[in-house]
């Protein structure tokens, strides 16, 4: 697989992986291409037997984990600064695409807002988990060997995922 | 739940990630049981709306400014190479007309030359 080859197959999965981690579009889209350009350098090294989305996964959950430890310590240091420390994390934003009737928009829409609010109360692990089954079709054992968790935790985030979607999508909520 | 599944598994049936015993006992019980069948439709249609709602395009050039940082550099002529490049091509072609004009058509060369050298004799003069 050659660098373009990389990047061009998994850039949208990578950026969708990112911004569930993430929460936030502009860290969504740093955390992407760190994670490529990592990829990238270290395909010399890649074996061919191996599958490339777990690895490229796996390489983008790490940066992430690498960010949030920057993030913790940079936060320790604003801890003792004069300003408050402003909240990173806002939900990503919405870019509404191209319009069919206006009822359909509105329920469309609607789906949207409650998925969202789902995924809004679901941790980064159990969001990243959805991502990989659902946008993806990755088996438990490859989402385990991305996320570096054993098995039983993958079918358990995804559980806890699922209900609390069905939840927002259910009659109760509407 | 009060079935002799758990959610777990009803979520790794969906996912075809049960063992295959397991994933037979579970079509079996789904099929008599009002209440995991709800259940697995429901945890279907929660996927099928994030699959269908919670993706995200990338961001406008994103994918772009990526690939452009992978274009190995050695590929990119440093400018001044690139000048002298065109600069030699040009020259190549000049001469090279100005063979095959020699060769092929005489007259028109002579004629050439002498409107140079009357160019050439005429700035001499008015220096
Ligand atoms: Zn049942």
């Amino acid at each position: 697989m050659t660098p373009e080859e990389l990047v061009n197959r998994y850039s949208a999965m990578v950026y969708n992986l990112a911004l569930r981690l993430t929460g936030d579009r502009a860290d969504a889209e740093d955390l992407t291409q760190e994670a490529l350009l990592k990829a990238v350098n270290g395909l010399p090294g890649f074996r061919g037997d191996a599958d490339p989305g777990t690895w490229v996964y796996r390489i983008t959950v790490n940066a992430w984990k690498n960010l949030l430890r920057a993030k913790a310590k940079w936060r320790f240091l604003r801890f003792f600064s004069a300003d408050d420390p402003k909240a990173v994390d806002s939900e990503p934003a919405d870019c509404p695409e191209a319009a069919p009737g206006p009822e359909a928009l509105a329920q469309a829409q609607d789906l949207r807002r409650r998925v969202e609010s789902a995924l809004a109360e679901l941790t980064p692990e159990e969001r990243a988990v959805l991502v990989l089954r659902e946008l993806d079709g990755r088996s438990y054992a490859e989402i385990a060997e991305s996320l570096d968790v054993p098995l039983g935790t993958v079918k358990s985030r995804l559980v806890r995922a699922r209900t609390l979607l069905a939840q927002k999508l259910g009659p109760e909520d509407a | 739940m009060a079935h002799e599944f758990s959610l777990e598994d009803l979520s790794a049936f969906l996912d075809d990630e049960l063992p295959a015993e397991r994933h037979l006992q579970v079509e079996a019980h789904l099929r008599s049981c009002p209440a995991c069948s709800r259940e697995l439709e429901r945890f279907e249609k929660a996927g099928a709306a994030f699959r269908e709602h919670g993706r995200r395009p990338l961001p406008a050039g994103l994918l772009g400014r990526m690939l452009r940082r992978l274009r190995p550099k050695s590929f990119k002529l440093d400018p001044t190479l690139e000048w002298g490049l065109i600069l030699a091509v040009t020259l190549g072609i000049v001469l090279a007309g100005g063979v095959a004009l020699k060769a092929y058509m005489p007259g028109l060369f002579s004629q050439i030359q002498q409107m140079i050298s009357g160019a050439a004799g005429s700035l001499g003069q008015s220096n």
